[in-house]
């Protein structure tokens, strides 16, 4: 276990590291751009956690879908065998689908506030039939 | 070095910003006025950046040879831990102390890592566990300010200083001098600092403002990596709609002047805290810690200006072709839903609101 966990921090921090013997024009690599993703989906989680106002939580959701796509990007560009465009097209979709979402999102959370004079997630508990 | 260069004009900015104000309130108001201005500057812990700024151009202008510790932010905040020392003492209260945790904690580690380096131990901190323990101050430091955010004392600058701090230390830490390198980190940085000003902003404008740095880093991410068109379309998509659709969104439904109500229990709290870290931390893991199959360097892409046969090229045409060739299916289903999405907002947000409200049909139409 321990000896796995050492492994993984070796090869995360060995790429995400410019150690001087690598030629620094190669220094960007795969793991940059999937570590960076992985904390602004982390943060994209934590927004989703501990906000409680609905439009603030939609925020968080885009953060996660941004974070998605630049792994789509990012490994269609470096992994071997791959086209990169394919990578960008996905990217594109998520984009498409991120905007329908937005919209009828705020429309619901704009129907909400309607009905209850509130967007707070904890005040629309009434959601039945 | 470029890294140096640009720190010094941040910091050379950033003198001069602050000696304006100084002097615009001196001359406007009295030297009175002036010293309420730096001291609630001081008490809203804002202006601190100032330490680091004055000693990276004290540094710069060659006043002082570097030596030492790792050139660059870890010096710096050693710098400012120390300073704000007596402040924190003085203050003693619960936001003063996280700030001085959150300085100090990426110190620390680089002391560590100073000792551990020398010839009297026989382990070496090597860069890279150095580096994901960078990571994971970042985690720390947003969960730590998260706290603040939601029992009152937590502001803005704090988180945004926090993240500044521990990020700076991880950029510096390394000589670049590559363009594409310099791109990606600072954009990397902005991408992570707006994600955590996001997570403590306690205004919903702000947050939303936030959002835009943050999906701005991500058109930059995605020139970086060779993909013009999408980097655009994320321009126009995301920042020139969704976000605007976002501000609309706020403006029709809460007061922008209040602060946001945070008051969740931390029955919940906790739990989810915990979960959204692991989860970080577990997704770092398996990107850094698999051996992904790459292309062989030489064929990838690059960016910097004397890249040659490997500079990317525009994606446009390629991409219309795709489109109407292999992904012609998706492309005809993601129009229908874009579609269904447009009639099914424009019903939703206009339904039932007709009948209830008195005063605001015309308004209505506009809205939807």
């Amino acid at each position: 276990m321990m000896g796995s966990l050492a492994h993984g921090l070796d090869s995360l921090g060995g790429l995400l590291a410019q150690s001087p013997a690598v030629d620094a024009g190669n220094a960007i690599g795969l793991e940059h751009y999937l570590v960076v993703s992985a904390i602004v989906f982390g943060l994209g989680l934590l927004i989703i956690i501990t906000r409680r106002s609905t439009i603030a939580v939609l925020m968080g959701i885009e953060l996660l879908l941004n974070a998605a796509g630049l792994n789509f990007v990012a490994f269609a560009k470096y992994s071997a065998g791959a086209d990169p465009l394919d990578g960008q097209i996905v990217t594109l979709f998520i984009i498409v689908i991120a905007a329908a979402e937005a919209a009828l999102a705020l429309a619901i959370a704009l129907n909400i506030f309607n009905s209850i004079n509130s967007v707070e997630l904890d005040d629309a508990h009434s959601l039945k039939g | 070095m470029i890294l140096h260069d640009l720190l010094a004009l941040v910091a050379a900015l950033l003198l001069l910003y602050l000696g304006t104000r100084l002097v615009r309130a001196a001359r406007d108001d009295g030297p009175g006025a002036a010293l309420d201005l730096f001291k609630n500057a001081m008490r809203q812990g804002l202006w601190l950046a100032i330490i680091p700024a004055l000693a990276e151009l004290y540094h710069y202008l060659g006043l002082q040879t570097r030596q030492g510790l790792e050139d660059g932010a870890l010096r710096l905040l050693m710098i400012s831990v120390f300073v704000m020392l007596p402040v924190v003492l003085i203050k003693r209260t619960a936001s003063w102390v996280a700030f001085e945790v959150i300085l100090a904690a990426p110190v620390a580690v680089g002391l560590l890592r100073e000792a551990l380096s020398s010839d009297a131990f026989g382990i070496v901190l090597s860069d890279s566990r150095y580096l994901a323990l960078v990571v994971f101050a970042i985690i720390a430091a947003s969960t730590l300010v998260i706290r603040g955010a939601i029992t009152g004392w937590g502001r803005t600058g704090l988180g945004v200083l926090a993240g500044l701090a521990v990020a700076g230390a991880a950029v510096s830490l390394f000589i670049v001098t590559d363009f594409e390198v310099v791109c990606f980190w600072l954009t990397a940085f902005i991408a992570i600092g707006a994600g955590v000003a996001l997570l403590v902003s306690d205004r919903i404008v702000h947050m939303a403002f936030w959002l835009l740095a943050s999906l701005a880093a991500f058109a930059s991410f995605y020139l970086l990596l060779g993909a013009d068109f999408l980097g655009f379309t994320q321009v126009l998509v995301y920042i020139g709609g969704i976000l605007i659709l976002f501000l609309f969104g706020v403006m029709l439904t809460q007061r922008v002047d209040v602060p946001l109500k945070a008051a969740i229990s931390w029955r919940v709290l906790i739990p989810g805290v915990i979960i959204g870290v692991l989860t970080t931390g577990l997704l770092v893991f398996l990107a850094g810690g698999n051996s992904w199959s790459q292309k062989p360097i030489e064929s990838i892409t690059r960016l910097s200006p004397n890249a040659g046969e490997l500079a990317a090229k525009p994606t446009a045409f390629a991409l219309g072709e795709s489109f109407m060739s292999t992904y012609i299916l998706p492309f005809e289903v993601v129009s229908v839903l874009l579609l269904v999405a447009m009639i099914g907002a424009t019903y939703i947000a206009r339904g039932k609101s007709e009948g209830d409200s008195a005063g605001a049909p015309d308004g209505e139409g506009g809205a939807a």
